[in-house]
């Protein structure tokens, strides 16, 4: 297995990116959860609470997640895989949230989580009485754990993801960063099946006045899904800031004509009217633009 | 005290912050190995609250400071700042981003 780490800070981000190579699979590695306190609780659940834009995306292939209850929270454990999935993720009335609109589970996430029930990614169509336990990865005793797929999907399913209002007809997922994390201790694994990157990414405006969560209601993010042998023309949005994210290393022309290559997880930004990638790149492309500007 | 140290051996201008761990509570019993805690870290700038999986000694919960510190340290527990909402909100409250001493590291900054 061949590591290497890069950082990138720059346009308010702070990245650091993780490619591996030579690998099947990759680590288990512990991430500490956030101590709960009240003024950070969504949804008076004493597991989740908001999170600031910060996230890890991987390239391509798929990731684990095993968030740890343990045997002392066993009630609490039965009580949150037992919970509706429209009354939890797909809740919209997010007491204690960023901006409170849309469900507290971004379409992004939606687009890439695993749906036990149907065996495949998306989480579209979920039935009424739908559990967490249900829609989950797998459940263990008092453990639950979710799987991300990386890869851009399938055209037909890229075709469910839209008749679903996932994904927009220009290709764009809008809602990328989540807006809850668990306070939970949780393992984390990676599978890139060969050659993959991790980004831990962290944005936070830096020349913005407000210095909390709340300057989250300034910025919009979306996901561009950027498919293989197609043409995608990015175009910038709103009057404000664009910042541009490749999830896998593509190469962008600008209307000058100027070919520039990104790199997995390299921040750039957007200041021409649009941008064109080549029909032979593939992947996401996370674009972020400010908003009540 | 939280130390700057070489993150990776080929890139000596990569610093990573190692945090002091200021203070860690044992919260309760994960299964018979394993048990959760809070573990309050200083990033220099910041302190910053976490839960995490920590290894039973003995098959019981150390109530010890010095035992419950070693345990943090030799747990695998990413570290990294990134974890931190403070440190992000930080980076806000830093007009000029290369002063944050979390990481100190940048990168040519790409206008398309």
């Amino acid at each position: 297995m061949r590591i290497t780490r890069q950082l990138y800070k720059a346009h308010s981000f702070s990245n650091m990116v993780t490619t591996v190579s030579e690998v099947d699979d990759y680590a288990d590695v512990q991430t500490v959860g956030a101590y709960l306190n009240d003024g950070i609780r969504v949804n008076n659940q004493n597991e989740i609470v908001k999170t600031p834009w910060m996230s890890e995306f991987f390239s391509n292939g798929y990731n684990t997640r095993e968030a740890i209850f343990g045997e002392e929270k066993l009630s609490q454990f039965k009580e949150f895989i037992n919970t509706k999935a429209k009354d939890f993720y797909l809740k919209e009335n997010q007491v204690g949230a960023i901006a409170k609109i849309g469900y507290q589970m971004n379409n992004f996430e939606r687009a890439i989580v695993h749906n036990n029930i149907t065996g495949e990614q998306g989480w579209y169509n979920i039935p009424d009485n739908a559990t967490m336990a249900d829609l989950a990865f797998e459940t263990g005793d008092h453990s639950i754990t979710t799987k991300r797929y990386w890869d851009i999907p399938s055209q037909s399913k890229i075709e469910a993801l839209q008749a679903a209002g996932i994904i927009d007809q220009d290709y764009t997922i809008h809602g990328v960063f989540p807006k809850v994390k668990f306070a939970l201790p949780s393992i984390r694994k990676y599978y890139p099946g060969d050659v993959g990157a991790e980004i831990c990414c962290t944005f936070a405006y830096n020349r913005s006045t407000t210095k909390d969560y709340n300057a989250y209601k300034d910025w919009h993010s979306i996901a561009w899904v950027k498919r293989p042998d197609e043409e995608l023309t990015i175009n910038r949005r709103g009057n404000g800031r664009n910042y541009i994210m490749p999830l896998t290393d593509i190469n962008v022309r600008t209307l000058e004509g100027r070919a520039v290559p990104l790199s997995a997880g390299r921040p750039a930004a957007l200041e021409s009217e649009r941008l064109i990638l080549r029909k032979e790149d593939s992947g996401y492309i996370i674009h972020l633009h400010e908003i009540n500007t | 005290m939280a130390k700057f140290v070489t993150f990776i051996e080929n890139n000596p201008d990569l610093m990573h912050l190692v945090p002091e761990v200021k203070e860690c509570t044992p919260l309760y019993s994960i299964n018979s190995t394993s048990f959760a805690a809070k573990v309050e870290y200083d990033f220099k700038d910041s302190m910053h609250s976490s839960i995490a999986i920590l290894n039973k000694v003995d098959g019981k919960i150390p109530s010890n400071l010095k035992i419950l510190n070693d345990l943090v340290f030799s747990s695998g527990i990413d570290f990294y700042p990134h974890h931190s909402p403070t440190w992000a909100f930080k980076l806000t409250s830093d007009p000029k981003q290369g002063n944050v001493d979390a990481i100190q590291d940048t990168v040519d900054e790409i206008i398309l």
